[in-house]
């Protein structure tokens, strides 16, 4: 009798330990989905410095169609905004590495200097070249400041030449692309 | 020290190192550890004497499961950060839970084992936050050889005040 009533006492907590969890995913899918989306964005945008924006890049994609660049292949970008005026221009690139493509974000200020590049997708040697996804890597941070007109002095990274070059020549392809196209990539959302 | 003791000692090692990267991590892991195993230890006891032996095992088994996953549930909904950091480490609670139950720790008589376990590991946990927050010392070898030299002065520690 005992051992019946046991298995029902069990058979409550199974039932009851199912039902917490699911009714509290259910209770906070949309704030879960919120935090996602905050913090994707937050990981993406950490390329620029708060003070430089007040608009949501990313909801606002630019109309950029899928172009070949000499090196690499321009994937598409985001106008940032600061009250209203055009600050900054975050373009997304995809260069062949090493092993496979490298995805990068070159953000851009409205006057060509590189405000910074972070790595989105790599699958580079680790500890040599998928040292380009580390936080805080040197390497990667060396960029910042460079333009076309000051291009950055790179030495490769230290056993990761081909990595370092395909980096190196997509930073430039986005220079040059916000060089050739700077009056209409930051006039368009100007005016709208 | 009974070997399932030391079994749940030794699955203390994974966060200890795990998590131990910064001393927020490590003081957001004991928290939600410390809450996890403390209703845990509630809702288990007010059930306990009622169930047979298999049945316990299937009680604590869901229980223990039920309370991680909420705990990840809410921390993905309201600590998005925290949750990616601690992700894979708070499975292990729940195992945690069902060695500690099954060597009977839970049970009555048990208080003194109950608080030199946690305030060992709350010790560690927050020593090794502290001690690695400098560069080096982030790196997981480090995090180990840390972790011996604090337990090695321990063990000194014990042996010396032993009164002879």
């Amino acid at each position: 009798m005992k051992a019946a009533k046991g298995w029902a006492w069990a058979a409550l907590i199974a039932t009851l330990g199912v039902a917490l969890p699911l009714g509290l995913q259910h209770l906070t899918s949309e704030q879960a989905a919120r935090q996602a989306q905050t913090q994707q964005s937050r990981a993406l945008l950490d390329l620029l410095p708060d003070a430089h924006y007040d608009n949501a890049p990313l909801a606002h994609p630019l109309a950029i169609a899928v172009q070949p660049l000499a090196n690499s292949q321009l994937q598409g970008g985001y106008l940032a905004t600061l009250s209203g005026h055009p600050s900054a221009l975050l373009l997304r690139l995809r260069a062949d590495g090493y092993v496979g493509p490298i995805e990068l974000l070159v953000a851009i200020d409205r006057d060509g200097q590189l405000l910074g590049v972070k790595t989105l997708v790599q699958s580079e040697t680790p500890n040599i070249g998928g040292l380009i996804s580390e936080h805080g890597n040197l390497w990667m941070a060396a960029f910042k400041g460079h333009s076309r007109d000051n291009p950055p002095p790179f030495d490769h990274m230290a056993g990761a030449t081909v990595t370092s070059r395909a980096v190196t020549h997509a930073v430039q392809d986005a220079l040059r692309y916000f060089d050739e196209h700077r009056s209409s990539l930051l006039e368009r959302d100007a005016h709208e | 020290m009974s070997k399932t003791a030391g079994l749940a000692h030794a699955l203390m090692l994974v966060p200890l190192l795990g998590v131990t990267d910064t001393l927020a991590n490590a003081l957001s892991f004991l928290g939600v550890y410390a809450l996890i195993v403390a209703l845990y230890a509630v809702a288990m006891g007010a059930v306990r004497t009622r169930l047979g032996a298999p049945a316990r095992w299937v009680a604590s088994l869901m229980l223990a499961a039920s309370l991680v996953s909420s705990a990840q549930v809410l921390l993905q909904a309201f600590a998005l950060p925290v949750y990616l950091q601690l992700s894979a480490y708070l499975a292990l609670i729940s195992v945690q839970c069902i060695v500690l139950e099954y060597s009977g720790f839970f049970t009555a008589g048990q208080r003194t084992a109950q608080w030199r376990l946690f305030g060992l590991f709350g010790v560690l946990m927050v020593s090794m936050g502290l001690l690695r927050a400098s560069a080096v010392t982030t790196l997981m070898p480090a995090g180990f050889i840390l972790l011996g030299l604090l337990l090695a002065g321990y063990q000194a520690w014990a042996h010396y005040s032993k009164p002879r």
